[in-house]
């Protein structure tokens, strides 16, 4: 008989582990009445003020932690579907906590749920008027007409094409984290939107601001088991507050997953998913082309390796279409939101940004 | 080479991952086809016309029972937004958003730490 199996026969080792399992097993009883009956997880703790308001947008600035920062202040835009507090959720696993520690002048243009008087809102919008608002409350500030530009998700399109819409600007970078600009390659949304059966005009003119659950339903179709298996892992850690913590953090952040504007989902939906007007030059936006050519500024593209909502390759004309001559690419392990979120980016990824963007922040 | 023993805890977890796995791999598969495509076009318009109908019979239900109804309630709420819209845009006119005060903003003066040279590191 082996070591292994002599051991597993010890009543000791036996025994400790019955012990281990009935402590957690009365832990998971005590702690999941607590967790049935608790508040919200709190989330956002940097200080911030707000800069700028109008309607569905609102910018903050995140209060500088150093007395000696970087020149260029960085505008991160939130993707109008999810609210802005992914990027500070909790000490420790902040992505905001981490630039501004390193010294960076940090901005976010994040979104309220938009009101039904704003379902006209589009990319001329969020583009053409809420992009450009906030650079002006910025330089009011800092006196500073030079920035970096940073989105995630849908927001970093919204970035890119800001970007795109006229050469140099005074974008001095442009960071992208698992930013959509190839729509040929969102196959579920491809799919889910097929053209020849997706009657975006009812959904736009019966709806007018689109609820998540719209959305939200072709996540969970193309992930049926993530649900469940989160909830039986829940369960499984229930002793553990610190994942509690984590679990009750994040689902907070997907539940409060927000409502878009009809005319903004069907300008998504057709000019990017349909036609991928951002690829073919055809993408107008307040009267002006968007083309990626126009696009100078140093780039860092970050996609996540196991996204299953944007792939690698739709995030490749930024690395492939623009001007730049300065252009550099991180492929980081995990899913869409352990990008922003989580002590894996915190020892892995955010310190290659800092490198990155630090040198070119003075 | 040694073995771990027997954990039936991390046996249970390995377990929910494979099955998690397995099942999002199919549906993964299921949700790139044509036919995913057609099924979710149909179901959408088909909640959205069932919601519309919904919505057509409990307004009038409300309005019978003199109650106010989801429409007027959001017309009372969309009302109420502008204001506050309108009280944080005078109060960001005020001054109370962030610093404006050369004097309390930090120098922009931050050079990012030296690299370490090759055979330093």
């Amino acid at each position: 008989m082996s070591d292994n199996a002599l051991e597993l026969l010890d009543p000791e080792v036996i025994s400790q582990q019955v012990r281990r399992e009935v402590d957690r097993a009365l832990k998971r009883n005590i702690k999941g009445l607590d967790f049935l009956v608790a508040d919200r997880e709190p989330v956002g703790h940097m200080p911030k003020d707000v800069l700028y308001r109008d309607g569905t947008a609102v910018l903050y600035r995140y209060r500088p932690l150093l007395d000696e920062i970087y020149r260029v202040p960085l505008l991160v835009v939130s993707p109008p579907t999810n609210r802005g507090y992914i990027f500070d959720l909790a000490k420790g696993q902040s992505f905001f906590e981490y630039l501004l520690q390193q010294g960076y002048d940090v901005y976010n243009l994040d979104w309220n749920p938009p009101r039904r008087d704003e379902s006209v809102l589009g990319f001329d919008d969020y583009v053409g008027r809420f992009i450009p608002a906030a650079r002006d409350a910025i330089e009011e500030v800092t006196g500073e007409s030079d920035i970096s530009l940073a989105g995630y998700c849908a927001g970093g399109t919204l970035a890119t094409i800001y970007a795109a819409l006229k050469p140099t600007q005074g974008i001095r970078n442009l960071v992208t984290l698992a930013t959509p600009i190839d729509f040929s390659h969102m196959h579920l949304f491809q799919t889910w939107a097929d053209k020849r059966y997706f009657d975006v005009d009812l959904l736009v003119r019966e709806l007018e601001l689109i609820p998540p659950e719209i959305m939200l339903g072709a996540f969970d179709l193309a992930r049926p088991a993530n649900r469940t298996a989160g909830r039986v892992n829940l369960w499984t850690n229930m002793w553990n507050d610190e994942f509690v913590k984590s679990y009750r953090m994040f689902d907070r952040w997907a539940a409060e997953t927000l409502p878009i504007p009809g005319v903004y989902f069907g300008q998504l939906i057709k000019d990017l998913m349909w036609e991928n007007a951002l690829i073919n030059g055809k993408l107008e936006v307040c009267g002006q082309t968007a083309d990626l050519r126009h696009i100078d500024a140093a780039i860092l593209n970050i996609v996540a390796k196991h996204d299953h909502v944007v792939s690698h390759e739709s995030t490749g004309p930024l690395m492939t279409m623009t001007s730049s001559n300065d252009r550099d690419e991180i492929v980081a392990k995990g899913g869409h939101v352990s990008l922003v979120a989580g002590p894996a980016a915190l020892r892995r990824l955010w310190p290659h940004i800092d490198t990155w963007l630090g040198k070119r922040s003075t | 080479m040694s073995e771990k023993p027997f954990n039936p805890v991390a046996a249970w977890q390995d377990a929910i991952q494979r099955w998690e796995h397995e099942l999002n791999a199919w549906s993964g598969q299921f949700t790139q086809s044509e036919e995913f495509g057609a099924l979710i076009g149909q179901a959408t318009k088909a909640t959205i016309y069932a919601q519309k109908a919904m919505a057509e019979q409990t307004e009038t239900v409300l309005r019978s029972l003199n109650l106010p109804s989801k429409s007027q309630i959001e017309e009372i709420s969309q009302r109420l937004a502008v204001i506050e819209d309108h009280i944080a845009q005078i109060r960001l006119e005020m001054g109370e958003g962030a610093q404006k005060t050369p004097g309390a903003e930090p120098r922009r003066t931050r050079k990012p730490p030296a690299e370490p040279k090759a055979d330093e590191r």
